[in-house]
């Protein structure tokens, strides 16, 4: 019983954080949500021996990301035999700025994508989420100044646009 | 310019608004898609069990041999294909893939069948059955027992898919949990629900040599629930490529639908057919 108001404690912490990290790794919210749900549904499995890690969460988000990765919600929603745990939210809606940042963000390679969301969004270290994609140092480096560029590029400063029109 | 600061700035407010705004389901039905989740676990390892059972038997007798070709080719869809339903043999344990379901089950009207039964080359009596169960869809359990002992004195497992309403062709995919890399393991499954009488799944093997492939044509036909589902699920583990195809038929014999997957080497296979 205890393990498993820990693991509500644990789930109504972080489940709304996931999201959001996730939605910035795949670009789509009922995709987030349900590599998230998914994630949180194989911990729940787990959980006596996750609640001993130093940070469950980011157990969660592995997996959470893993499965974005490896596109087994798609393949899954064709298969159709996972049953929603509820119909799709609404679209979050962001403001001005977020919508900006989604779009931009939508626009990128998916690789540089992951990589600047594990980044900014997730607070991973480039290290950590060279190990997480599974490619050298380098290469996660590489991409994420890429996307940081690509970023540059398409994050156009309201203000910079008011002074250059004027 | 967009710097650093800005970035982390601009990300951590989009997590902040999604998160805002979206609603976590209760722990509960947390919970309660982890159960499923294990449910589709068990019918896995049923249907992988079967299909070590089946794949033995079949290089045991040395089904389908043929002399290479270039390359795997396209299994046809219109001449009816080969049955894996086993050759008479002097040697190899009995085992039948039935051609037709011992007991058609209708939609509300719960019951079950036994799809294919057999003694592995080891000497381990099996059967499969299926049922359809409220609610719960088409089910398949496993069932086996030592060798020498009756199968009823086995144990068995049973997984069930859920309940659906289309016609849908799809092929799974393979890996470990979620959190390690795949494992270098091909997997086909296959769902097929809806109004259809028969479903032909193809495969061929493909060495890594390119040199004497092995083709058969399994022969699916679980189960004929009219208006109901139709299911198959089938999962091999080769040491090589394999090439797969399904075709589905309706109740009269025509073709509804195909579809060839043509490299199981990756590790979660693309495409999938639907068929309405």
């Amino acid at each position: 019983m205890e393990h498993a108001d820990d693991f509500d404690a644990f789930y109504a912490a972080t489940y709304a954080r996931l999201v959001g990290q996730l939605y910035a790794v795949t670009g789509d919210l009922a995709e987030a949500e349900d590599v998230v749900q998914e994630a949180f549904a194989r911990a729940v499995a787990r959980w006596p021996r996750i609640r001993g890690y130093d940070l469950p969460e980011a157990w969660v988000r592995r997996v959470a990301v893993n499965l974005a990765r490896q596109g087994l919600r798609r393949t899954r929603r064709r298969l159709r035999l996972l049953v929603r745990l509820a119909p799709p939210p609404p679209d979050p809606g962001p403001s001005v700025d977020g919508l900006v940042l989604a779009a931009a963000l939508r626009a990128l390679p998916s690789a540089q994508r992951q990589v600047l969301a594990l980044h900014h969004a997730a607070g991973m270290p480039v290290s950590e989420i060279a190990d997480l994609l599974g490619v050298p140092v380098g290469t996660a480096k590489a991409r994420l100044a890429r996307g940081r560029a690509a970023l540059a590029a398409l994050l156009v400063d309201p203000v910079e646009v008011d002074l250059r029109d004027r | 310019m967009t710097d650093r600061p800005d970035l982390d700035e601009r990300f951590a407010e989009l997590v902040r608004q999604v998160a805002e705004r979206s609603t976590a389901p209760a722990p509960a039905a947390i919970r309660r898609r982890a159960r499923r989740r294990l449910a589709g676990q068990g019918v896995v390892a049923v249907l992988l069990a079967l299909a070590l059972v089946i794949a033995g038997l079949a290089v045991d007798r040395g089904l389908g041999a043929a002399p290479a070709p270039a390359g795997p080719a396209a299994p046809s869809t219109s001449a009816p294909p080969t049955s894996l339903t086993p050759a008479p043999s002097t040697s190899a344990p009995p085992t039948s893939l039935l051609r037709l379901p011992q007991t058609v089950m209708r939609p509300g009207a719960p019951g079950s069948g036994v799809i294919a039964s057999g003694t592995s080359p080891k000497g381990m009596a099996w059967r499969l059955k299926a049922r359809l169960a409220a609610g719960r869809g088409l089910c398949y359990s496993l069932q086996a027992a030592a060798p020498g002992k009756p199968v009823d004195s086995g144990g068995s497992g049973e997984g069930c898919t859920g309940p659906e309403k289309d016609v849908t062709v799809s092929y799974g995919e393979t890996g470990g949990p979620g959190n390690l890399p795949a494992v270098p393991e091909v997997a086909v499954n296959g769902v097929v629900m809806g109004r259809a009488a028969k479903v032909d799944l193809t495969l061929k093997q493909q060495p890594r040599d390119h040199r004497s492939p092995v083709a058969g044509t399994v022969t699916v036909r679980p189960i004929h629930a009219s208006g109901f589902q139709v299911g198959f699920f089938v999962t091999f583990i080769p040491p090589d490529t394999w090439v797969a195809a399904v075709t589905l038929y309706d109740a009269n014999g025509q073709r509804i639908c195909g579809q060839l997957g043509d490299d199981f080497k990756t590790p979660y296979l693309p495409g999938a057919t639907h068929c309405t």
